[in-house]
């Protein structure tokens, strides 16, 4: 995990793994947000929840949050003062704590390992 | 022959997407829905009608100004989602009713009340970080 | 069938501009209902967004790539309203 003493090439692999997740989360989420509106009823049940971050430097932040706006259906609206919360509005909220879950694994986590 | 086809499949798909979009700018309910469609389904619509547009042209410094378009969309778009969006949360823009939950109005109500009760440092404190 | 490859992509160049001026005409309206100061900021942010893409469609339906930089200038522009608006929002806010 020490991202500091890992060496160029496994950073480099990573990022090169992480830009295909990101292209492929764009993806499924340009088909997801456009499957919902051509459908004439509407499956979304938003809701905003909060997801901790803990001490991302700047860079991390804007990967995260870009990485957050561009995805299935997430949106970040708010980060709190002292910066350990990100208030995302998501599409789909039918269990708050799972999806924080997942959030704070799959993007945090990626994010906090490469950059 | 084949990369018209490409082309051609790339521009119809893109200007689907947009289309979506601008329908979805229409048809959703509230705002911050309405927000989803604008910023995603847009910018991946943009992506492709370029990518058609890079393989059209098929020459160096063409790409590298498309590149610097997708790029520079890919980077703003989200930027400009974020204040907007947090602008409008504050302006109280209504949720849709069937909004499942709102974690962020407790902590809003939290820091106005510190306003209120003349905390002017913690007051001036939210609006700072992403500016 | 084969008729139209010759010239396909330039039915889908015209198809495409056709779809997104409709796009923006969807856009448009909701610029001109609201109901919030929000929402037209959005429809505003996804015409240019639109007109942006509509310049990329242009310049392989015409073969001038020259219109390419516009796009960015575009780009650029709206970027900077945006943001000039969502700060403005926050103020008219407080």
């Amino acid at each position: 995990m020490s991202t500091q003493r890992s060496s160029v090439f496994l950073r480099l692999w990573r990022g090169l793994l992480f830009s295909l997740f990101y292209v492929k989360e764009v993806v499924a989420s340009s088909f997801l947000v456009a499957y919902d509106i051509l459908t004439p009823r509407l499956y979304s049940r938003p809701g905003i929840i909060a997801v901790s971050l803990c001490s991302l430097t700047d860079r991390q932040l804007l990967v995260l949050t870009n990485l957050v706006t561009m995805t299935p259906g997430t949106l970040s609206l708010d980060l709190s003062a002292d910066r350990s919360m990100l208030y995302i509005h998501h599409m789909h909220v039918p269990d708050p704590e799972a999806l924080r879950r997942q959030i704070e694994e799959d993007y945090v986590r990626r994010v906090r390992e490469i950059f | 022959m084949i990369t018209d086809i490409l082309i051609a499949f790339l521009l119809l798909g893109g200007s689907a997407f947009a289309l979506v979009a601008a329908l979805g700018i229409v048809r959703l309910p509230d705002f911050y829905m309405r927000m989803h469609a604008a910023t995603k389904a847009s910018a991946f619509g943009l992506v492709l009608i370029f990518a058609g547009a890079a393989l059209y042209f098929g020459d160096l410094l063409v790409l590298l100004e498309i590149l610097l378009i997708v790029f520079f969309v890919y980077v703003t778009a989200p930027i400009a989602a974020h204040l907007i969006g947090r602008a409008a949360y504050h302006m109280n823009v209504p949720l849709w009713e069937e909004t499942q939950v709102d974690e962020l109005r407790p902590r809003i109500e939290e820091s106005e009340a510190e306003i209120e009760s003349g905390n002017a440092s913690a007051a001036a404190a939210p609006d700072d970080p992403a500016d | 069938m084969l008729l139209f490859i010759p010239h396909i992509v330039e039915i889908a160049g015209s198809a495409s501009m056709g779809m997104l001026l409709l796009a923006v005409a969807l856009a448009t309206w909701r610029l001109l209902r609201g109901p919030d100061l929000a929402d037209r900021v959005v429809a505003l942010e996804m015409i240019t967004l639109l007109l942006i893409a509509l310049i990329g469609v242009y310049a392989v339906r015409t073969g001038i790539d020259a219109v390419l930089p516009v796009a960015i200038v575009i780009g650029l522009i709206a970027f900077l309203g945006t943001v000039a608006f969502a700060r403005y929002l926050m103020r008219r806010k407080a």
